[in-house]
């Protein structure tokens, strides 16, 4: 059953088309990487779908209901969380209240109940607490539950964005090169921890992410984008084979060498 | 009607002035935003400094018996831009420089400390020297030039009369715009200067001086700030060191009219709102049928900011950007 | 003195005799001595001390309120002139709940506001125009006007409602656009309230103009008029208590989160669900109600009005407070709050007196002049040496233990249940 499903979706920046007619097809439950130089236009295709941006053209549908067009936390609210590739934590926030932003919409404090505190109010608080304990907890940051976010390494600021992001509790959660600047250690522990997520709570993975053997061993299927096309699709064995894909990685040159 | 149409003349030539007043300043807080994306608080204190610099650099002369002419205004142009081009560089140096990788607010605060530091310095001088801070200065020239009475299809349009000195401040007004388009768009400084603007870690790696650009363009804008202070004490006569706060906010209006960064943009500007300000405290009284004079001639120009803000964020000509993720 | 640091935050009964020292002595010698400044000063820093003990918060706050309550009023009840003290601590209570205000907008949403001052205008008109002879004049065929000093108390709640609502008309276009721009906005804002409090004489006369409103009564209840600084300032204890309360109680709440996450990052917050517009709108709001509240009080204290009382000066004035103590750091903001207003209504008075009269210093010269000089190196000197303000804001901290211990629990519960999270 598919999940999210983008139709020909566009977008232009002034004379530039970063991203050109793509449609792409996310099964629930399934990782999906999507792969291609850099500028080829994967981050503004996870605006697009966050609504940060607003395609130009094309509709993007989540459970079959249509999302094109609405404002980023709106998308938040029906199920879609995501990380950024250049970290955007709550820099001076502790890295527990970096998980409890993130469970915002699942919070129903009201004003006079927070003004006067009630029993209720204190309850859901203490709730939130220990539930953004435990996902520190699932993503391996316990032990910094008082830090200031940015004081963190930056391998623990990743995966506080991931645990941020599962705060929300998703459906879909997008991953923007989750492991740029991580050591080898560090990059096996998130393979394990994305296989570990999508396991657990059935999570639809979308990741952008030029660690080739991470992309190679989790993923289902794989979407090369170049220059905003769409220039290959399949598993992991195809692309890896696809002329095309090492083409665009490459140059024109490196298949005739 | 015929009332507002009989003093437009008047109104058309006093609003041109303060526009071109206004277009002037504009220019500097938008080439400061252009390359900081910081809001210069202080470039409204920059003009008054400049104002009162002039003021008392024509009372030297007058003290020392140098007769008023053309030359000195022209030397007094000179020195008190260049006096106000250090100041804007200092202040560059000194409260912004080390806020450059600071959140935004932070600037913004010390911004509008340099504009308070000013304003009391200016203040404590002033008052010190004349035992008033509220001055009037020595206007080089008074003559007036009148327009006599016409009519125009049947309706009777009232003499207007220029002071001679009008036209130096829009003559002047000019040629410092004329002269900045041409700096800026082809000598190989103004092209750095855009270059920084566009991008400065590119431009770093090519090689320019990204500090001495900024300083650059600190001096011209303040530089050319004071020079309309000069010419607008001339002007106007009487200044205090409050004058930059207000003038500065209109001036700041027109900048983002124009479309913040957009020096022509801010040039249009200036001219709009200066002409929109004399038409409006010439004639609310009149539309309003009384009830609003021209005491809200101010709040006319922050209603034009806010409706930009809201309708027009990126100015009449420019389109909107986009912050990257 | 690192010894004599660590000896107070080492020993509890250092720390007690210590405050209580200097609570006997500067409450004794101001009430015996017909005037004495450092005195009051040595007072309040009593209250500095006590957030720096290392006693429970139940402790510092009733020793705070029992000191606020009963040995200032008591210490400054020695002779007439000694109302000056009062009138002193009434502003200073004044300018720190506004401060408390402006520090939800700037320092936990990180939105710059420069015309916070309209807020307090506003609270300071609606009570001024209705309770004084100037509503009779304004409604003339209605009986109900003035409504006199028992009015006020509901004017309080009134005060804040009108202010919100301005603050959200204002909001709801304006904080739509980018962020900087706000502060240039506000700032016009600001002028623009002013300018129409100075011109409402006509068509209709609302505000009496440059002229301002007199005869605004003073608060009254069960009979009894609040007429003395001494007795006005339980009524500005009691606001500010609540407001110190409710600032506490956003802080660490689902509104309070959203603020600083916006502060920190537009972008991230709004992907995790958090509306921009609204929850900008909810700091600014509250900021003013805050802010409108105080106007009502000013109002009431001062018995008038005029728009000369809310200049740009106003609206820095309580930057700098909030920017001095440290932005979004609660008692930071009251410290720095104090101090500016202290500085402002006494000590360079003083020092201007002091110069004036037996130096013979041309007036020129007086401190109490070079408010914006002082204001302004105190908003470039923190920009630089110090962003975070004299007592930095502190994240919330939690017990892991805690959190450890409850989870395990909870873990083993919902085996049973099998409800996971
Ligand atoms: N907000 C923006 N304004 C202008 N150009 C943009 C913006 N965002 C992205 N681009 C451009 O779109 C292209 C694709 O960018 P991006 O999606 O970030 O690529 P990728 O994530 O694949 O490296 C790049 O050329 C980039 O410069
Ligand atoms: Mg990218």
């Amino acid at each position: 059953m598919s999940m999210l499903t983008a139709t020909s979706i566009t977008k232009h920046f002034g004379g530039l088309t970063a991203v050109k007619d793509v449609s792409i097809n996310f099964e629930k439950g399934s990782i999906t990487a999507v792969i291609g130089p850099n500028g080829a236009g994967k981050t503004t295709f996870f605006n697009m779908i966050t609504g940060i941006y607003s395609p130009d053209g094309g509709e993007i549908h989540l459970d079959q209901k249509t999302i094109t067009g609405l404002k980023p936390n709106f998308i938040a609210e029906k199920g879609i969380a995501r990380t950024f590739q250049n970290i955007r934590l709550f820099k001076e926030m502790s890295v527990l209240e970096n998980v409890m932003v993130g469970m915002h919409i699942h919070l129903n404090s009201g004003f006079l109940g927070t003004l006067f505190s009630t029993p209720k109010v204190r309850a859901e608080e203490e709730q939130a607490r220990y539930e953004a304990y435990s996902l520190l907890e699932y993503v391996g940051l316990a032990d910094w539950v008082n830090h200031q976010a940015k004081n963190l390494p930056y391998g623990a600021q990743r995966k506080l964005e991931i645990a941020r992001a599962l705060a929300t509790h998703p459906k879909v959660l997008l991953l923007d090169e989750p492991a740029a600047g991580m050591n080898p250690k560090e990059t096996t522990e998130l393979t394990d921890l994305i296989l570990q997520i999508r396991d657990d709570k059935q999570i639809t993975i979308i990741l952008i992410e030029h660690d080739m053997k991470l992309v190679m061993r989790i993923s289902e299927q794989i979407y090369v984008l170049d220059h905003g096309q769409l220039i290959a699709q399949g598993v992991p064995e195809e692309i890896r084979n696809n002329p095309n894909v090492i083409e665009a990685y490459l140059g024109k040159s490196a298949l005739s060498v | 009607m015929q009332e507002i149409l009989s003093t437009l003349p008047q109104v058309l030539l006093d609003g041109l002035t303060l526009g071109a007043i206004y277009a002037v300043v504009a220019l500097g807080y938008t080439m400061v935003y252009g390359i900081l994306e910081l809001i210069n608080f202080a470039h409204g204190e920059i003009f008054m400094a400049g104002a009162f610099i002039g003021t008392a650099l024509l009372f030297g002369f007058v003290d020392i018996g140098l007769a008023l002419n053309w030359v000195t205004l022209v030397l007094v142009l000179i020195f008190a831009s260049l006096l106000t081009g250090v100041i804007g560089v200092g202040i560059e140096r000194v409260a912004y420089r080390p806020l450059r990788t600071a959140p935004k607010l932070i600037p913004l605060i010390s911004a509008v400390g340099i504009s308070f530091i000013l304003q009391d310095v200016v203040r404590f001088v002033a008052e010190y020297k004349t035992g008033n801070y509220i001055v009037t200065g020595q206007t080089i020239f008074e003559n007036k030039i009148a327009i006599p009475a016409f009519s125009v299809g049947g309706y009777e349009v009232h003499a207007s009369a220029i002071k001679s000195n009008t036209l130096i401040v829009i003559g002047i007004a000019v040629l410092i715009m004329i002269v900045l388009d041409i700096f800026v768009n082809r000598t190989k400084w103004g092209i750095a200067m855009r270059a920084v603007a566009q991008d400065r870690a590119t431009a770093a790696l090519m090689g320019i001086n990204v500090n001495k650009v900024i300083s650059l363009t600190f001096f011209i804008g303040s530089a050319i700030g004071g020079a309309t202070g000069v010419l607008y004490a001339q002007q106007y006569a009487t200044i205090n060191p409050f004058i930059g706060f207000i003038l500065g906010l209109k001036a700041f209006t027109a900048a983002v009219l124009g479309g913040i960064g957009n020096i022509r943009g801010a040039m249009f500007g200036g001219l709009l709102i200066g002409l929109l300000e004399v038409f409006a405290a010439a004639n609310l009284g009149i539309l309003t049928g009384g009830a609003l004079g021209a005491e809200y001639k101010d709040v006319f120009a922050f209603i034009i900011l806010i409706l930009v803000l809201i309708f027009k964020p990126a100015g009449l000509f420019g389109q909107a950007v986009k912050e990257k993720v | 003195m690192k010894k004599l640091t660590s000896l107070f935050s080492n020993s509890r009964t250092f720390q007690s005799v210590l405050i209580l020292l200097i609570v006997l002595c500067a409450s004794t010698s101001l009430y015996l001595m017909d005037k004495s400044v450092t005195s009051f000063l040595l007072l309040l820093c009593s209250f500095l001390l006590l957030y720096y003990t290392t006693f429970s918060n139940w402790i510092k706050w009733g020793v705070g309120a029992l000191i606020a309550f009963a040995v200032i009023p008591v210490a400054a009840s020695g002779g007439p002139s000694q109302q000056v003290y009062m009138e002193v601590a009434v502003m200073a209570g004044i300018y720190i709940a506004m401060a408390l205000g402006l520090n939800i907008v700037v320092g936990f949403a990180g939105l710059l506001d420069l015309g916070f001052v309209a807020f307090f205008a506003l609270g300071a008109y609606v009570y001024g125009i209705f309770a004084s002879p100037q509503a009779q004049a304004l409604f003339q065929n209605s009986s109900i006007f003035p409504l006199g000093g028992e009015s006020f108390w509901l004017f309080i709640i009134i005060g804040a409602l009108v202010a919100a609502l301005f603050g959200i008309i204002l909001g709801v276009p304006v904080l739509r656009v980018k962020g900087d721009y706000l502060a240039i906005v506000t700032l016009g804002f600001g002028e623009i309230i002013r300018i129409v409090f100075n011109n409402l004489d006509k068509p209709v006369n609302i505000t009496n103009g440059a002229l301002g409103i007199s005869g605004i009564p003073q608060p009254k209840l069960f009979g009894f008029t609040f007429t003395q600084s001494s007795h006005i300032y339980f009524v500005v204890l009691i606001v500010l208590g609540f407001v110190i309360y409710a600032v506490r109680r956003f802080e660490d709440s689902k509104l309070g989160r959203s603020w600083k996450a916006i502060r920190e990052d537009e972008i991230a917050s709004q992907a995790m669900g958090i509306p921009l517009v609204k929850t900008k709108l909810w700091a600014f709001a509250l900021g003013a109600s805050f802010s409108g509240m105080m106007g009502v009080l000013f109002a009431a204290k001062n018995q008038f009005v005029d728009p000369t009382s809310f200049t740009l000066l106003e609206s820095i004035t309580i930057l700098v407070m909030v920017i001095l103590g440290g932005m979004g750091s609660v008692p930071g903001v009251i410290l720095g709050a104090a101090i500016i207003s202290i500085l402002n209504l006494q000590i360079l008075t003083e020092i201007t007196l002091f110069l004036t009269q037996n130096l013979h210093v041309p007036e020129v010269f007086s401190p109490a002049k070079m408010q914006r000089l002082l204001f302004g190196l105190v908003l470039v000197g923190i920009a630089i040496y110090r962003p975070q303000g004299l007592i930095p804001a502190k994240n919330k901290t939690y017990k892991i233990a805690d959190l450890k211990a409850k989870l395990t629990q909870k873990k083993g519960k919902s085996k049973e249940t099998t409800t996971s999270i």
